[in-house]
């Protein structure tokens, strides 16, 4: 239908130039500054609102079966807590026979229901063997009363179940402590200590790449959609093939998006630095990274963006305006989305074969092969067979999307559906 | 001398033949119109030459050989839709034009200007074209479309929504265009611009060439035993008069089809005869927008709906003009 022709490096240059120049302006300096304060914003009020303690005071009754000694150790526990030395945690204690702590917890039902911040122990005789206890209240995901009462409920358990076994005198905090393991990381170049560093990095780059493509589709599907509006394709296709307009863009944009990124991790490492020089950061958030896994990093980011902006500039070419191609490519943002998670798949252990596939497969080996990278030794091939196979990924929705945007640039009315974009695409 | 030329074009879309084997030359330092109604064609073929569109058969020549890679650079096409980068400046939008036409922005620059001056541009030259009238968007776009001093210059309808002095500006460069050798292809609805531009004239209606020739040419062939007149009083006699063939009313004129020559003086004859109060009597000229509207009508628009059956005799029929 439309002309298409090869792609010729000497008229996409003056694509990439303007997309570059037009970009490079006042709104990039803007972005380059406001996401990483926006994320920032975000990560500081989630801590916050998460180790918010709150000033109310706790009101807690423990309802014990008629057992003494037992209330005695649960007494004993509850009063070291320092919610309770200090007063936030009044507690007061209930001695039932056996057999009626339900209908105690009846008849107390009117108080639960007048105050959110008054809550009901129940520590039954059974949980001096099976350690089951109950709570009621208005608000049982009160985390603080949970985990403090029931901690110390659970410590007076152990203590009783020690003594019913002649055991006495021992320090419960010992007992109770777990294990402390020092990590040690083997690899060829040397063994050292393990850090949370690489795990931070891992995912900083998972989060990086994700905000590259979100950042970078958006406004070049609204590019495309405005283009097609203005009629700019008929001017523009007198003197370009579709294929040096699309790809022109998408290197443009390529080359925004990789500077950004890489300003954000020059000015992440220049921070580090600082902190090091002044504060000392830990020897537990020690990061190191080796140049190939840099280089890879780089490669993969491209490829990854590249490979989104295709099939958004392909897409996106079939509607003329931003709020119809926003809708439709809708299904596509879950395919930017979902693989970020897959990088949870290392948690548990970055060698298991579940990580090893995800970091090989198309899509997403592109969040979780980096991350990976950062974790633990991988064989060599794996990162290159990954990219290989996103590097075919790339060139066959190059492919498509390029004869996607060939029908449908000039195509007037209604929007195009992607089959009959597809059967244009296939008879073009 | 550098030449087009189009032979046997053909371009379908779906179900329907937009051009339908279209065949003229255009020759350099000549204007060429390409007339016809709207959604005849002339804009499919104009899309056709200038390499946006791929033809389904047929030819297009250039210099006498195919078009070449080279061939981009040599064509200027101003769509009848207009479209430019709306945010960057009037200069930022000429330089790329001509950049992706192969001129370096330090050569385009100075012509630029030149022609922003011509135009009374040269003060928006830094201003987003998002601030200037649509006319003057329209003449960014045509400089634009000549920046890099095309041999071939296709206009699909570059007079529409102009002012007077704009459209006179307007023909004004392109009639400098073929002074200076180019190949001017433009189509129009402005009849009587189009008729005092074009050298030659190819009229297309539903995607076929009915017409194809110089102007002058034109005028002479079907201006022959053609009466344009106006006047004041009762004209509806003349569709009785016994040596007239048709009658055409545009409004202010009408122009009346005789069978010779001869009867030209009779009609004249006929109407002072009938005190009618005669304005203008004009023999053997006929506008293009008469000739254009006369040979486009369709069937049911020249019998107001009623279409006539096969043989019926339909002279003496008073036409209105749409």
């Amino acid at each position: 239908m439309i002309n298409s022709g090869g792609s010729n490096g000497r008229r996409i240059w003056p694509v990439i130039k303007r997309e570059v120049r037009v970009k490079l302006g006042l709104r990039f300096i803007i972005t380059t500054l406001f996401i990483p304060l926006v994320m920032a914003a975000i990560i500081g009020t989630q801590t916050l609102l998460s180790n918010l303690k709150s000033e109310d005071t706790s009101i807690i009754t423990v309802v014990l079966d008629n057992n003494d000694h037992l209330a005695g150790l649960i007494k004993g526990q509850i009063d070291e807590l320092e919610n309770v030395k200090s007063g936030r945690f009044k507690v007061d204690y209930a001695q039932v026979g056996g057999g009626t702590a339900d209908s105690y917890v009846e008849s107390k039902k009117t108080d639960l229901l007048a105050d959110d911040n008054k809550s009901i122990f129940v520590v039954p005789t059974s949980a001096q063997t099976d350690k089951k206890i109950s709570l009621y209240s208005t608000n049982p995901g009160n985390v603080e009363v949970r985990n403090r009462i029931g901690g110390a409920i659970s410590k007076a358990l152990n203590l009783n179940f020690l003594e019913t076994q002649q055991i006495r005198g021992i320090d419960l905090t010992f007992v109770q402590t777990d294990v402390a393991i020092a990590g040690n990381k083997v690899s060829a170049a040397g063994t050292v200590r393990e850090s949370w560093g690489p795990l931070i990095v891992g995912g900083v780059l998972a989060l990086l790449l994700n905000l590259g493509i979100t950042f970078n589709t958006m406004p070049l599907m609204s590019i495309v959609t405005a283009e097609k509006a203005n009629r700019l394709y008929e001017i523009l296709l007198t003197s370009l093939k579709p294929r040096d307009i699309m790809w022109g863009k998408i290197i443009g944009q390529t080359v925004i998006a990789t500077l950004q990124m890489l300003i954000w991790i020059a000015a992440s490492i220049l921070l580090l630095l600082i902190l090091n020089n002044f504060v000392g950061v830990s020897e537990a958030f020690r990061m190191e990274l080796n140049t190939f896994v840099v280089l890879y990093y780089l490669v993969n980011y491209i490829v990854g963006l590249m490979l989104f902006l295709t099939l958004y500039v392909g897409l996106s070419s079939m509607y003329d305006n931003a709020g119809a191609a926003s809708s439709a490519l809708t299904p596509l943002y879950f395919v930017i989305l979902v693989p970020m998670y897959t990088v949870f798949a290392l948690l548990s252990n970055p060698a298991n074969s579940v990580a090893t596939v995800l970091s090989i497969i198309p899509i997403t080996s592109l969040y979780v092969m980096p991350a990976r990278m950062t974790l633990i030794d991988v064989p060599f091939w794996q990162p290159l067979l990954a990219l290989a196979l996103n590097g075919v990924l790339l060139y066959y929705a190059n492919s498509l999307a390029g004869k996607i945007y060939r029908v449908s640039v000039l195509a007037t009315g209604n929007s195009l559906s992607l089959r009959k974009a597809l059967i244009l695409a296939r008879n073009a | 001398m550098k030449k087009l030329e189009v032979r046997n074009l053909v371009k379908g879309f779906g179900q329907t033949r937009a051009v339908d084997g279209i065949n003229f030359t255009a020759n350099a330092g000549q204007i060429f119109g390409l007339v016809g109604r709207n959604g005849a064609g002339k804009t499919t073929t104009m899309r056709m030459i200038s390499d946006i569109y791929l033809p389904d058969s047929g030819e297009i020549l250039f210099d006498d050989a195919k078009r070449s890679e080279n061939f981009h650079r040599q064509v200027g096409y101003l769509p009848e839709e207009r479209g430019l980068y709306r945010f960057m400046s009037v200069m930022a939008n000429l330089l790329f034009l001509a950049e992706i036409k192969g001129v370096p922005p330090e050569v385009a620059e100075p012509k630029a200007l030149k022609y922003l001056q011509r135009f009374d541009l040269a003060k928006n030259a830094g201003s987003p074209l998002d601030r200037l009238s649509k006319g003057n968007q329209q003449k960014v776009q045509f400089i634009g479309t000549i920046l890099h001093e095309p041999e071939l210059v296709i206009l699909d309808e570059p007079f529409s929504g102009l002012d007077p002095v704009n459209l006179n500006m307007f023909k004004d460069v392109i009639a400098e265009l073929k002074q200076s050798g180019k190949i001017v292809i433009l189509s129009a609805h402005q009849m009587d611009v189009a008729e005092k531009l074009c050298d030659h004239v190819a009229l297309i209606n539903q995607g076929k060439l009915l017409l194809n020739a110089p102007m002058a040419e034109i005028k002479r062939q079907y201006s022959q035993s053609v009466v344009s007149l106006s006047a004041e009083g009762d004209l509806s006699f003349i569709g009785t008069l016994p040596y007239v063939t048709s009658v055409h009313n545009f409004g202010q004129q009408i122009t009346v089809q005789v069978k010779t020559n001869a009867d030209i003086q009779a009609l004249l004859r006929d109407i002072i005869l009938r005190n009618v109060e005669l304005k203008s009597f004009q023999a053997n000229e006929m506008s293009l927008h008469d000739i254009f509207v006369s040979l486009t009508r369709t069937e049911e628009e020249r019998t107001g709906g009623e279409v006539p059956k096969p043989g019926a005799n339909t002279k003496n029929t008073t036409e209105t003009a749409a």
